[in-house]
């Protein structure tokens, strides 16, 4: 097990050396951060005399209709309560979580049709390390994007004067782990499938199912969508990451703090388990493609 | 002919394009719904369609299962009742059966509703049988009485007009003459206007005529519903299910903000996680309120079976002003203020230009009828101040929990655009890598 973690660490700043030569990272970073700035400065733009206005920004109008017409208008007053920083954070993050996720489950798909892990495995390292090591990788990797977009986010609230308030606060822990589950899933695709495009096919296809349960599961009372969506969710929502994290959401709207620690801890569980799932599987397949 | 047949093709367009705009009545078997809110007692109906039927839990519910015919009203998008032309209440009683399969018949019984004033705003009430008689009748007594003192009063106020008139022309007439009106004018000061009666108090909300219902006070759960006839057979389309539910929290502080530019699109802050942002141009009025979560949908439903709402979602909803309360606004570095609530007047602008002014209420130079529009809390914004933090204090003088808030005055500095180059700090360090890594391959002697 020594062995292993200690192979799973070197696999992990290998593959980060590797990440500072990919220039998607880069750019989807720099990309997410000016979201961010443009997202923050049109919030200000749309304050007047009586509060934050919507129709005052022609992003935040079309933002704010649209989640009202899927979601109701309490979901939008409930994200928009602090400011502006909890919507900003998802759309900023999102650019360089896709990049990395697809990247990782691609890069491993490549690496096995290429025998490059074979190559490996031959040496001290097995399957398992590899994939921790890769997962490890992509944990850092997503946990400096979110302390460089939390600390920019900071520097813009000071300067507009905007709250960086408790609730963002709560959102980082859960955005993380989200994004730790999503990374197990993309190895979990990437070992079980038999190459690179169709481990990248199941993972999209996998993350698009959860979206439409989740986003479906949220949506107003009445649409046919919720209907379907609650009845398809009845049984697959204990694998989706993205209910563990709506757990979070409302035990903080509940203000129960025991029960957003248990939706981090199921949420955390889940990684877990599917890291497990996909080191069983990598055992019995093996790591040739 | 040929001519005709074109006229009376016109004429059958026409009237059949006339007989389109009457909505489509249609007879069906409701439920209707008098249902306690949490604030108040909201009307609502459910149609034959409708399956579910959303009560607060533990609070006196008034429903009735009537005849009547509904319509779809397009200008506001929903259904409506025609109750003039059909109106017949169901005799029978009300079958419930709850989730563990216990069966509860509720009787018809005459009763109404009404709220009377108390500390903590208003009390509503149900009464049923002689004691609802009762109460309508002391009602009724009380505003036949308070009519009765009106006349009086305006009758008595015409006599005053028409004497101050008849002495005033005296007057006129007898120092037109050069003769002394000194007597008249003592006479004159003398008369005292007849003051108007005041309105009764006894009643926010007055009961109206007992009505049959059939009164539903349930524990949370889901219950199925139906009506059964006098004779004991189920009416059919009789059957609903009915959610009771509970707040999930209650005695939360919210506050209703009054920019004083923009009177009639006041703000609302919820929680105490909810800052307010403002540009700091205006001053604003603020009103404590208690406040209850409850879950969007059974809410929405409640006071409408016909609304929509998310059923995965809470929401605060207002319950009641706080009042007899003081506030404290600290901004930093200075020290805290507290504000007492003032009653203000919201004059509307007089001459071509729009607009209002709020003003503080003066009871003295005010018009004998008027009376204040709001009562709340100044609070004067400058735009040095960047956070205001308030709280509400009881009149006891201890903070109010929950009734924290930020207000932000936003700050737009002019070189904001500037603050956007760090987002390309990791395009700058891409190029730095990159570089670096070119020119150690090329001292290596390597292609990059």
């Amino acid at each position: 097990m020594r062995d292993r973690m200690h192979a799973a660490g070197v696999v992990a700043r290998t593959q980060l050396k590797e990440s500072l030569l990919s220039p998607g990272l880069y750019v989807s970073l720099s990309a997410g951060l000016f979201i961010g700035w443009l997202l923050c400065a049109d919030f200000a733009r749309a304050v007047d005399s009586s509060g934050f206005d919507p129709r005052l920004s022609g992003f935040w109008s079309f933002a704010t209709r649209a989640l009202s017409g899927a979601f109701g208008p309490v979901f939008v007053e409930k994200l928009l309560t602090e400011g502006p920083f909890l919507a900003v954070l998802a759309a900023s993050f999102a650019p360089f979580f896709f990049v990395l996720a697809i990247g990782s489950v691609f890069r491993f798909g490549l690496e096995k049709n290429a025998g490059a892990i074979e190559l490996i495995v031959y040496g001290p390292a097995d399957g398992t390390s590899y994939f921790i090591g890769s997962f490890l990788k992509d944990a850092a990797l997503s946990a400096f994007a979110l302390a460089l977009l939390t600390l920019y986010f900071l520097v813009l609230a000071a300067v507009q004067n905007l709250a960086v308030g408790p609730m963002f606060l709560a959102a980082l822990p859960v955005l993380f782990i989200l994004a730790l589950a999503i990374f197990s899933f993309g190895i979990l695709c990437s070992v079980a499938a038999g190459n690179a495009a169709a481990a990248l096919a199941l993972f999209l296809g996998i993350g698009t199912l959860f979206t439409a349960m989740t986003v479906g599961s949220l949506s107003s009372a009445g649409s046919s969508v919720r209907a379907a969506a609650v009845t398809v969710s009845a049984g697959l929502q204990w694998f989706s990451p993205l209910y563990y994290a709506s757990l979070c959401a409302r035990a903080y709207g509940g203000g129960s703090a025991p029960a957003y620690a248990a939706g981090l801890a199921l949420l955390a569980a889940l990684t877990a388990a599917v890291l497990l799932g996909c080191h069983l599987l990598i055992r019995k397949k093996g790591v040739r493609a | 002919m040929r001519r005709h047949a074109a006229a009376s093709l016109l004429l059958l367009i026409l009237c059949a394009r006339a007989g389109a705009d009457v909505p489509l009545r249609v007879e069906q078997l409701i439920y209707s719904v008098t249902a306690y809110n949490g604030s108040d007692y909201s009307s609502t109906f459910a149609l034959q369609t409708a399956d579910t039927i959303y009560l607060l839990a533990g609070t006196d519910n008034l429903l009735s299962v009537r005849k009547t015919l509904v319509y779809w009203w397009p200008l506001t998008a929903e259904w409506k009742t025609d109750t003039d032309s059909l109106n017949q209440s169901l005799a029978g009683s009300l079958e419930l059966r709850s989730p563990g399969g216990s069966v509860r018949t509720i009787p018809l019984q005459r009763a109404t509703y009404f709220s009377i004033p108390s500390s903590a705003g208003q009390q509503w009430k149900v009464l049923i049988g002689p004691d609802a008689d009762r109460e309508i009748a002391r009602a009724d007594k009380l505003s036949e009485d308070y009519f009765a003192a009106v006349t009086d009063y305006q009758k008595k106020a015409q006599e005053y007009d028409a004497q101050v008139e008849t002495l005033g022309d005296r007057i006129s007439e007898l120092e037109s003459q050069g003769r002394d009106a000194g007597e008249i004018a003592a006479r004159l000061s003398g008369l005292q206007r007849p003051t108007a009666p005041p309105a009764p108090d006894a009643y926010i909300e007055a009961p109206e005529q007992a009505q049959d219902v059939f009164i539903v006070n349930l524990a949370p759960g889901q219950y199925s519903a139906r009506l059964l006839a006098p004779d004991g057979r189920t009416l059919e389309g009789s059957d609903k299910r009915i959610v009771a539910y509970t707040q999930r929290r209650m005695g939360g502080i919210g506050y209703e903000v009054i920019p004083s530019d923009k009177w009639t699109r006041p703000e609302e802050s919820k929680t105490p996680a909810s800052v307010l942002y403002v540009n700091g141009t205006t001053d604003l009025y603020l009103r404590p309120f208690l406040e209850q979560e409850v879950n969007d949908l059974f809410y929405e439903k409640t006071v409408s079976n016909q609304s929509t709402g998310n059923p995965a979602l809470y929401k605060w909803v207002r319950t009641e002003q706080v009042t007899g309360a003081l506030s404290e606004a600290a901004r930093p570095g200075k020290e805290t203020v507290t504000i007492v609530e003032h009653p203000f007047i919201v004059a509307q602008s007089t001459g071509s230009g729009l607009g209002y002014t709020i003003a503080p209420f003066d009871p003295k130079t005010a018009a004998p009828d008027q009376s204040p529009s709001m009562i709340a809390f100044p609070v004067s914004l400058k735009s040095a101040d960047r956070i205001i933090r308030l709280r509400t204090l009881d009149s006891r003088g201890h903070p109010i929990a929950g009734s924290e808030r930020q207000i932000r005055i936003v700050a737009r500095p002019p070189l904001l655009i500037l603050w956007a180059l760090p987002a390309f700090a990791p395009v700058l360090a891409m190029v730095i890598v990159f570089i670096a890594r070119a020119r150690r391959n090329r001292m290596k002697g390597n292609l990059f």
